[in-house]
């Protein structure tokens, strides 16, 4: 709420979030689904120039984690060996958003030492490669959700308005239907009815689409008012006099006005659709394991000793909250542009115009 | 005016009877049923699992499930919990209390700290008050309730004063009335707050916001012109004009509220409404899950009700209309 | 009954022949106890010439915005016919009525709002092109300079908002717009209200200019009759949705003989309660 430079700094901010996780392949040391049954919750590696005697290294190193007691994820740091990190170590073949392949990752090292920057989970999986990939999911549910809920109400709502009468009568009762219901019940009694043991991927286009679908509601409604109003001014009136169909209309002079709403409801949404996803995850209706998504790692943090005792697995937790923090930012920004430009408008015109 | 009311009760009736038709709907979709898991097992047979299907009419077309379970609703029985093997009906009431419980409580916490600090901070605008009430609004948005959540249980185990779940300690039963009272309290406390906190920084928002649009209009600079106090003016001539943008705001945030208190509950273990849904999504217990969601969209649409009814006893201008 | 302009044998044919029009509008909803009818126009008839400017006065209320709106296709009247260059207007098939669209042309009152912010002047006048012509965008740009030189307008305001001109640049451009298609028949919905006396006069003279250069007929509706009288030959007074009276501007001024004709007269300011 404060930064006017705003936009600047945090879209690509959030960008540069967004490519990074979608190349998690590349960032991440290891494969999502990589256990090592031998260092569950293993704590986050520590990098070290200078090693135990006291000598200098030319690269940055870590040490291997020994457990100390059988059985027991306690760990102390084996001095015995110094394994280098290695940047750009070549992989077998993997595969980016699984479509690309690709043989590099950006580091490494090498085993039997295990490079855990974020430490591992219970099953010894590394919580920076399960975060990446798992943001995969969870962040990108968000805008492609938006998607659909702001093309729905686009369509929608620019029809009710614009058209009027009828349609507009039954598609906003149909839309108060969908407000009406508390709309994590809505979702969740949605999300119900589909089926709930299927591949990641499927369930990943299920969600979004289900929590997009559901959504609609809400921008249509605004969108109708714009439409509405925009459908009583004379410029529309004047382009009809001169033969304008009503596509042209809605085209050249109602559209454009939407998109001011539309950016500020997507700043709205987007994280809303995030934190639904992470929600859904959460309690085992979302996405299953052993796909990561920042929900379902979080679902293993109902047991209280493990958020006490392992903190590094509330990190997709913290994780969220620069990404809405950013979301919100820009949010504020819109909100202010979309109210100082019509104040613009109406400051310019002759004599006073009641609303 | 009774007129009014009398139409604005119809189309909530209305809007319930959809919604309900909605629910049978998308949930004729969903793929298996309550037996399904039963059918895995190899010791029941499958004669035995249609038997039950059909004793509990789990087969019947779609009109004809929808019809018995107006039937049902009106006899007070309100369907068939497969799960819990009895009548919804008497499941659904404590449920929805503790639920009830729960999200008025925190609406309560949540608007009483929302408008003092939201009309201070407008009344205060640019200066220090100002920029605490917006730094606050901001930090509290960029936490998402689930986090929030996690991090009060965290809080909760590492002080041992508050309970880590659940409504009511073991032995509540035995306990001294005062005793009672107490314990519910030590329980309600860090769930009431967590909805609290998830739905106030909107609410202060919106409050500063109403209370500055109405301290800048023109009545109010004749009131200062009259030389009335602040604070008399700020309460007496401000915030009663700033109601109408409040009570709307109030309707919308009792469905916010109702649908992060689902998370809540079962974060917290709080057995309440959403806790149910869950429960019967996860298990398919078909008429759990369509009464618990008609029964938190009745909740919401009673309490856009009550804000009607609120904004056409505070404004006037609503009443000539 | 609405009384016909006399037409005098020898005379051009009328180039538009108003018969009958009734306009009535139904407010309140659906389920609304009040719900009730509003006339706002009935049994409208009257004719115009080619080349002359007639008149239309009242106050408002009397349905003179209505029948402009009904003229310009942009509302639809109940019953009655509109003959414009000998086709009738209400039965015309789409393709038909988008080609008369081009002849007939509505100038605005209040030009900031019959005109979209967000375009740039020349946009604003070269939109009818868009929409009835296949021209390329740099024609589209000169012929809308071209139009603008003709209002008086400078060319090098072109790439500006609207809400930048003052209000008298802005009614130049909504002419300038309305002329872009070369139409016969210009209708003048209040054009020259909201202006300040002095613009008013220039504009007025602006319009018989162009008038007399571009061959139009111009349908001038106003309350304002001493700006009527200026511009119009002939002169049709409207009260609550009829004509009342009606004839040649001469004529009626000297010589008024509805009650409501007179009333108008004398309320104009700096009359002295006299004759023009």
């Amino acid at each position: 709420m404060f930064l006017r430079a705003t936009p600047r700094i945090v879209l690509p901010a959030l960008v540069g979030l967004h490519l990074v996780v979608l190349l998690a392949g590349f960032f991440a040391p290891y494969d999502f689904a990589s256990q090592n049954r031998m260092l569950p919750f293993a704590p986050p590696t520590r990098i070290h120039i200078i090693d135990s005697q006291g000598k200098l290294h030319a690269r940055p190193f870590i040490y291997q984690w020994k457990a100390t007691a059988e059985g027991v994820p306690q760990y102390k740091e084996d001095h015995s060996a110094v394994f280098p990190i290695r940047f750009f170590v070549s992989v077998p073949r993997y595969e980016i958003v699984g479509i690309v392949g690709f043989r590099w990752r950006l580091f490494g090292v090498e085993t039997p030492a295990r490079i855990f920057l974020l430490g591992s989970d219970a099953y010894g999986r590394d919580q920076l490669s399960r975060l990446l990939y798992g943001g995969q999911i969870s962040l990108f549910a968000g805008p492609l959700a938006t998607v659909i809920s702001l093309s729905l109400g686009i369509l929608l709502g620019a029809t009710a308005g614009y058209y009027g009468s009828w349609i507009d009568e039954v598609l906003m009762r149909f839309a108060e239907v969908f407000l009406a219901l508390p709309w994590l019940y809505l979702l969740f009694a949605v999300r119900a009815f589909l089926p709930m043991h299927a591949g990641p991927n499927q369930i990943f286009i299920l969600l979004i689409v289900v929590i997009g679908v559901i959504g609609w509601a809400r921008p249509a409604r605004l969108i109708r008012g714009i439409a509405l109003s925009a459908r009583e001014r004379e410029y529309v009136l004047a382009a009809k006099s001169f033969g304008a169909s009503d596509a042209y209309i809605l085209r050249r002079h109602i559209l454009p006005q939407v998109s001011g709403v539309a950016l500020t409801q997507a700043a709205l949404l987007i994280p809303r659709y995030v934190l639904a996803e992470v929600t859904l995850s959460f309690l085992g209706l979302g996405v299953a394991e052993p796909a990561p998504s920042w929900g379902n790692m979080l679902a293993a943090l109902q047991h209280y000793e493990i958020i006490g005792s392992y903190w590094w697995m509330s990190l997709p937790a913290l994780a969220l909250i620069p990404v809405f923090l950013a979301y919100y930012s820009l949010l504020a920004y819109y909100t202010v542009q979309d109210s100082s430009i019509s104040e613009a408008i109406w400051k310019h015109r002759e004599g006073f115009r009641p609303i | 005016m009774a007129r009014y009311f009398a139409r604005r009760i119809l189309s909530s009736l209305l809007l319930l009877v959809s919604v309900s038709i909605l629910s049978f709907v998308l949930l004729e979709f969903a793929p298996g049923d309550f037996y399904e898991t039963l059918r895995l097992n190899p010791r029941v047979s499958e004669a035995t699992v249609n038997a039950l299907r059909s004793q509990h009419g789990v087969n019947s077309s779609l009109p004809v499930r929808y019809f018995r379970w107006v039937h049902s609703v009106s006899k007070g029985e309100w369907g068939y919990s497969l799960a819990y093997d009895s009548p919804a009906a008497p499941i659904l009431w404590t449920r929805a209390k503790n639920t009830l419980l729960l999200t008025g409580t925190a609406m309560i916490l949540a608007w009483i700290i929302a408008i003092p600090f939201g009309t201070w901070g407008a009344a205060r605008r640019g200066k220090a008050p100002d920029w605490f009430v917006r730094g606050t609004t901001s930090i509290l948005l960029a936490i998402p309730d689930l986090v929030l959540a996690l991090l009060l249980v965290l809080c909760a185990v590492r002080s041992g004063y508050f309970p880590a779940g659940g409504m009511v300690s073991f032995d509540f039963s035995e306990m001294s009335l005062w005793a009672k009272f107490r314990d519910l309290f030590r329980h309600l406390f860090l769930p009431c707050l967590c909805l609290a906190a998830s739905s106030f920084p909107v609410l202060l928002s919106h409050t500063r916001t109403a209370v500055l649009e109405v301290l800048e209009s023109p009545f109010i600079t004749a009131a200062r012109g009259y030389g009335i106090p602040v604070r008399r003016l700020l309460f007496r001539h401000a915030l009663p004009a700033a109601a109408n943008p409040l009570i709307s705001l109030f309707g919308v945030s009792i469905g916010v509220l109702l649908s992060s208190s689902v998370l809540i509950e079962v974060i917290f273990g709080w057995p309440g409404l959403g806790q149910l849904l869950l429960e019967a999504i996860l298990q398919r217990d078909f008429f759990l899950v369509i009464d618990s969601a008609m029964l938190a969209t009745a909740f919401l649409v009673s309490g856009n009700l009550i804000a009607d009814v609120l904004l056409y006893a505070c404004d006037p201008r609503v009443r000539a209309n | 009954m609405g009384p016909e302009l006399p037409s005098k044998a020898g005379q051009a044919p009328s180039l538009l022949k108003v018969q009958n029009l009734t306009k009535r509008y139904v407010q309140g909803g659906w389920f609304s106890r009040h719900q009730f009818e509003v006339t706002a126009l009935e049994n409208v008839s009257f004719a115009l010439r080619r080349g002359t400017t007639l008149a239309l006065v009242g106050e408002s209320g009397s349905g003179k915005t209505t029948l402009g709106r009904c003229l310009a296709r942009l509302v639809n009247p109940n019953s009655g016919e509109i003959w414009f260059e000998g086709r009738n207007l209400l039965a015309l098939s789409s393709g038909a009525l988008l080609k008369a669209r081009r002849q007939i042309q509505l100038v605005f009152q209040e030009s900031a709002a019959a005109m979209n912010p967000r375009l740039s002047a020349v946009e604003i006048v070269s939109e009818p092109l868009l929409i009835q012509e296949r021209l390329r965008r740099k024609e589209r740009r000169e012929r809308a300079l071209a139009m603008f030189e003709r209002v008086g307008l400078s060319p090098l305001w072109a790439d500006r908002s609207p809400l930048e001109f003052s209000g008298g640049q802005r009614q130049r451009l909504a002419v300038a717009r309305a002329l872009i298609l070369d139409p016969t028949l210009l209708i003048l919905d209040e054009a020259l209200s909201g202006l300040d006396l002095s613009i008013q006069m220039h504009m007025a003279n602006l319009l018989l200019a162009l008038q007399s250069s571009l061959s139009l007929t111009y349908l001038f509706i106003s309350h304002d009759l001493r700006l009527a009288a200026y511009v119009a030959t002939e002169i049709a007074v409207m009260q609550r949705g009829k004509i009342v009276e009606s004839g040649s501007v001469v004529d009626v001024f000297s010589n008024p003989k509805h009650s409501h004709t007179r009333l108008l007269i004398d309320t104009i300011p700096g009359s002295g309660g006299e004759r023009v």
